[in-house]
């Protein structure tokens, strides 16, 4: 689904790559943890995924495609098959959950028919069934994220990037959230997380793949955070 | 193409910038003014020249009674008249025709030409008007030929080249017409340099959107549509508004103040078709304008 082959990505004026030469294959239907450092590489590798930004060399393949060949104008159709959900939730203040979520359909031009009947569903499956006409900021922390993952998940992405999506949240509402991306990955969407919490990683048992310095320095399957140290 | 998305998207837009836009109707406004009274003023002067067109003559006045000019001690003589007359068709063939005017037709030209201005119709004495040969040259620029043959001849008060005056018509006309159009071009680049200048705050104003919009794969199209719409609107507003303003010019000056001066400018002027036809260059050139400030704009500053 996602691949990496000798991916090395330089930011101008910095010494020093983002990536550095990094291999890796992830596969449909996987959920992976990304951790390691701020700084140390993770973000970098959603914009790849994401083609916000282009590498320096190597090659950043998405489901089947060659991002450097993909034309500019091709990038959107891409992106309708990626889901996206932040820390800071990045949600409209001025429209109400069900707007924010429809908003996401609105702009890639579905049919106002089909955005009435897939906006309560996804809202339902995130359990907000019944906060579809309150505004973002009537909402809790966990509660606007969960909105988020709806917005992410409703046009049925491939592939959900997540970079540190419970990194405002309290230990137990993320507790909340990871269920929650865990039943989106068992419907078979593959969930790339970036994340720096320990106790999230330690508990899922799963795919953990560390960075350090832009280099793979870890790649585990049902791994835990870090070695004890 | 969900166009109801797009246009709620705009009226978001317009009225978070209201200001802005203002601003840019008001220059678009302007520039489009200008260009539609350069475009008149192009239109004036063709039709003055095509009046004047063969109309190209050389009037030797002769000496009227009781002038003061001391190359005219008494009114012409019949025996000097007749002098001029044969001086004059010597210089045939360069002379295609001599005509007299006598006081009598000088009095009913004068009269059909100034007959928007009356009171100076009243205020002139029609024995003061002086008798002339109207003389019409097969090649109008050898007017020095027929000035020394008899400028000197007793009798003779003055010789006026009606050619020098056209021409001096016309160089006031054409200097007006570019000064108009510079006007334009100058306010186009402003209007332009605005409307960018205004896109950009509405792009900037709503990252937040277009962020969100480009991560979910919303085309460009659907991202910069609202924009593009927004800075050709206020353009299209604009000309608009600057067709109002040379409608008026039509009204108050052509049709008024420049009435009595109509047989100056050939005896015609500019007609409302030719107010209407100035339409399509103001809606095209700021539809097209306002277009490319804007997109040039969102090229630079929405990328995807």
């Amino acid at each position: 689904m996602i691949r990496f082959d000798n991916v090395t990505k330089m930011y101008a004026q910095q010494a020093r790559p983002a990536l550095d030469d990094v291999s890796l294959e992830v596969e449909k239907g996987e959920f992976v943890f990304l951790v390691g450092a701020s700084g140390s590489g993770k973000s970098t590798f959603l914009r790849l995924v994401l083609r916000e930004e282009r590498p320096t060399q190597g090659h950043v393949h998405v489901a089947g495609k060659d991002l450097a060949k993909l034309s500019s104008w091709k990038v959107p159709g891409l992106r309708r098959q990626l889901g996206t959900v932040w820390q800071d939730f990045r949600l409209l203040p001025n429209k109400t959950v069900s707007q924010n979520v429809a908003f996401a359909l609105e702009v890639i031009g579905r049919s106002r028919h089909q955005i009435a009947t897939v906006v309560p569903e996804v809202l339902d499956l995130v359990g907000l069934a019944d906060k579809g006409g309150r505004l973002p900021g009537e909402l809790s922390g966990g509660e606007q994220q969960r909105v988020a993952i709806a917005r992410a998940f409703v046009n049925r992405p491939m592939v959900l990037l997540a970079d540190e999506p419970t990194g405002n949240l309290d230990p137990s509402t993320s507790v909340g959230i990871m269920r929650l991306l865990d039943r989106i990955n068992r419907t078979g969407t593959t969930v790339v997380m970036a994340t720096h919490d320990a106790q999230i990683v330690d508990s899922m048992r799963r795919r953990v793949i560390e960075l350090e310095g832009g280099k793979v320095v870890r790649d585990q399957s049902r791994g835990v955070y870090g070695y004890s140290s | 193409m969900r166009l109801r998305f797009v246009f709620s998207e705009l009226a978001i837009g317009l009225r978070r910038n209201l200001l802005m836009m203002f601003a840019v109707v008001i220059i678009a406004a302007f520039s489009m003014m200008f260009l539609g009274t350069g475009l008149l003023m192009r239109s004036q002067v063709g039709i003055t020249k095509a009046a004047y067109f063969g109309k190209l003559q050389v009037s030797v006045y002769l000496c009227p009674a009781g002038s003061v000019d001391p190359q005219c001690p008494a009114k012409a003589s019949d025996e000097q008249i007749q002098n001029v007359q044969s001086a004059l068709e010597e210089l045939r063939p360069l002379v295609s025709s001599v005509q007299f005017i006598d006081q009598d037709q000088a009095w009913q030209i004068f009269k059909q030409e100034f007959r928007d201005a009356p009171a100076l119709i009243k205020n002139t004495d029609p024995t003061a008007l002086p008798e002339s040969f109207v003389v019409k040259l097969s090649d109008p620029k050898r007017f020095d030929a027929v000035n020394s043959a008899v400028a000197n001849l007793p009798g003779v008060d003055q010789v006026q080249n009606a050619n020098t005056f056209v021409k001096k018509l016309f160089s006031i006309m054409n200097s007006m017409r570019n000064a108009a159009l510079v006007a334009c071009g100058v306010s186009i680049v402003a209007a332009a340099v605005l409307i960018g200048v205004a896109v950009q705050v509405a792009a900037t104003s709503r990252r937040r959107e277009t962020g969100i919009m480009r991560l979910v794969g919303a085309s460009n199209l659907y991202i910069q549509l609202p924009f593009l719409l927004e800075g050709v609107l206020a353009g299209l507003v604009g000309a608009v508004l600057g067709f109002g303003g040379i409608s008026l010019v039509k009204t108050l000056i052509v049709d008024g103040q420049l009435r009595p001066l109509l047989p100056v400018l050939g005896g015609q002027v500019i007609e409302w078709a030719d107010v209407f036809g100035t339409i399509p260059w103001l809606l095209g050139i700021s539809v097209a304008v306002s277009a490319l400030a804007s997109f040039v704009t969102l090229r630079m500053y929405t990328r995807v």
